[in-house]
């Protein structure tokens, strides 16, 4: 399924984002006491919520946790798996 | 403390090996019968796009996967 | 506890319908080396671990895992859902089919169902923190089969993503088996 070439770039950034993120994470929980990585992390987790907020607003929730029009948007499609992400470029 | 091996310094394991394979000393802090990994320390990180492309954030921990002569096709 | 977020940790995609690599990407779905097993595997044994570190690194990984896991099932439905039966008949999918449609379940690649016999879970974290690095190695291994069995270009992609996730997680596992040597070595002269 497609989703529009604005959101799909959003989408793509905030993966990335959140990839960064969860290397953090892994690297943080055997080094608690780096505080470059802790800095890294604190920075892109700024930078996460920033994307987050405005791909919610705009386009659709990433968590459940979010106030929703009705009806509920949480169901909407596409769901991850249907999206195209169109790597190979088309 | 537990009483470490340590080594007579003339007597190094990689005099033992086959010369083909290093084997460096590991010092006696390292015990027998235990397995060590070496601790990553932070250098500098991909940016985000090229990180999850990647598959890591840290170039020091990427192993790109070179197909063996006999797994490749051509 | 786990809530879902919405969105893959990769843009797993594929580029054409290999039905082949479908059939063999459910070694990482439903196999012993799988995803599912890592997942599963690292979230039973972060209950008994003895420092704050290894709680984390083992609920963190192990939650990492069923993210991938989520791919390998996007992998393998975006390649199936567009075949007709004869063609996934052909491409060896035909009992998968009958059994259970285009939807996934969790077996290996040759439809022997997942079980729990294919982990380990033990107690002593020194051997949990082995047994993990080893399904790492495992997994890295079967993706490298998996890879030199396509030339799906985001199937290669994706996987090539996968597996460096796996070299990554060994490191993690080695760092926190080193900080549990130490914590052990340190509680055994305490007495």
């Amino acid at each position: 399924m497609d989703i529009s070439r604005d959101r799909l770039e959003m989408l793509k950034e905030i993966m990335a984002v959140d990839f960064s993120l969860v290397e953090l994470n892994l690297y943080l929980d055997t080094h608690p006491m780096d505080q470059r990585a802790l800095r890294l992390h604190n920075e892109y987790v700024i930078k996460h919520k920033m994307l987050k907020e405005k791909y919610e607003k705009d386009y659709a929730p990433l968590t459940h946790r979010f106030t929703s029009d009705c009806p509920w948007e949480w169901i909407e499609e596409p769901w991850p798996w249907e999206i195209d992400y169109e790597m190979g470029g088309k | 403390m537990t009483k470490s091996y340590t080594y007579d310094h003339e007597y190094k394991p990689e005099m033992l090996v086959a010369p083909h394979y290093k084997i460096p000393v590991m010092g006696p802090e390292f015990k027998l019968a235990e397995a060590y990994v070496p601790y990553q320390v932070l250098q500098k990180v991909y940016e985000p796009m090229k990180g999850l492309m990647t598959g890591t954030i840290f170039p020091e921990l990427y192993r790109p996967y070179i197909k063996m002569k006999k797994d490749r096709e051509d | 506890m786990w809530i879902y977020e919405k969105k893959l940790e990769f843009p797993a995609w594929v580029e054409g319908c290999d039905l082949k690599i479908a059939k063999l990407l459910f070694a990482q779905y439903g196999g012993p080396d799988s995803e599912l097993s890592a997942g599963i595997r690292y979230l039973s044994q972060r209950y008994t671990m003895p420092i704050p570190e290894a709680k984390a690194v083992l609920t963190d990984i192990g939650t990492e895992e069923m993210a991938h896991w989520e791919i390998i099932g996007t992998l393998i439905y975006k390649i199936i859902d567009r075949a007709t039966p004869e063609e996934l008949e052909k491409a060896g999918l035909g009992p998968h089919y009958i059994q259970h449609g285009r939807d996934l379940y969790p077996h290996d690649a040759a439809g022997v169902p997942w079980t729990a016999a294919y982990i380990q879970a033990i107690e002593d974290p020194i051997t949990n923190l082995h047994e993990d690095l080893a399904a790492e190695q495992k997994a890295r291994t079967t993706y490298e089969h998996l890879i030199n069995s396509t030339k799906d270009r985001g199937v290669i992609e994706t996987l090539s993503f996968l597996r460096e996730r796996e070299v990554v997680h060994f490191q993690r596992f080695g760092e926190t088996l080193r900080m549990v040597q130490e914590h052990m070595d340190h509680m055994k002269h305490k007495r």
